[in-house]
């Protein structure tokens, strides 16, 4: 089953949290190829600002190497920006609406991420990195087709 | 180069003398094994995934992720903010609803 990873999950797994193993986790099983995540140029661009904006280079490489495991990556389409326009009100902001359009566009219903605003977008659901069963169920259907 | 390395499910097919002629051929101008390239045909054909990096480069870069420096944690929100942040303290009127961090 093919997932979303929003750009948090990527900042997690170089954050000193709770949060930072169970993202090392997902992030293992793609490369490993267990698992079936994705993520897209506007997610990955959200960590780069970030990368290039903190402070004492703490997540100095962080973007490369977020490239260079799970490239390549899913484009903002003229579809995509679209549908993020079309995407009901709520609390999302304007990124998130472009990674939950992209995940509808592609046909991808689950999003890996730590940010609840997601529970809004209908047909997509949220896995969270602290939901042990939900990340579990998440990697148990492994790489086959949804 | 494929990550879909567990190769456990097993397919017999029968082709013409003509089509293994052209496999092996195929094969052999590659340097890669006829399975191999049958992998990459259904693929390319029926969808899979392609990664633009090898296995040994993914793994790299994971590993360099898991051993590289961390950050105190960001909350899931203030990441969110962290785009519009520049913007917001030098036009702090165009945000009147958002408390400062």
């Amino acid at each position: 089953m093919r997932f979303f990873l929003d750009a948090n999950i990527l900042v997690y797994s170089r954050s000193s949290s709770e949060y930072r193993d169970p993202c090392l986790h997902v992030l293992a099983a793609i490369t490993q190829g267990h698992a079936d995540g994705c993520t897209s140029t506007a997610a990955l661009e959200e960590v780069w600002h970030l990368e290039l904006t903190a402070r004492a280079d703490g997540l100095h490489g962080l973007t490369a190497d977020a490239y260079g495991m799970l490239a390549p990556l899913l484009p903002v389409t003229d579809e995509v920006f679209s549908r993020a326009l079309s995407l009901p009100g709520g609390s999302l902001g304007s990124n998130d609406r472009v990674h939950a359009a992209t995940c509808l566009t592609n046909g991808i219903h689950t999003i890996f991420s730590a940010d609840g605003d997601f529970d809004s977008v209908e047909n997509l659901r949220r896995v969270d990195p602290l939901d042990e069963h939900a990340v579990g169920e998440l990697l148990a259907r492994g790489s086959s087709p949804e | 180069m494929y990550t879909m390395l567990m190769l456990t499910e097993r397919l017999q097919i029968l082709v013409s003398p003509e089509q293994k002629q052209r496999l092996e051929a195929e094969a052999r101008a590659r340097g890669e094994s006829v399975g191999g390239l049958v992998r990459d045909a259904i693929d390319e054909q029926y969808g899979g995934r392609r990664f633009t990096f090898s296995d040994e480069e993914r793994t790299a870069a994971l590993e360099r992720t898991r051993s590289a420096s961390t950050i105190p944690f960001i909350a899931p929100d203030a990441l969110d903010r962290i785009a519009g942040r520049e913007i917001e303290d030098e036009h702090p009127e165009l945000f009147p609803g958002r408390a400062r961090q």
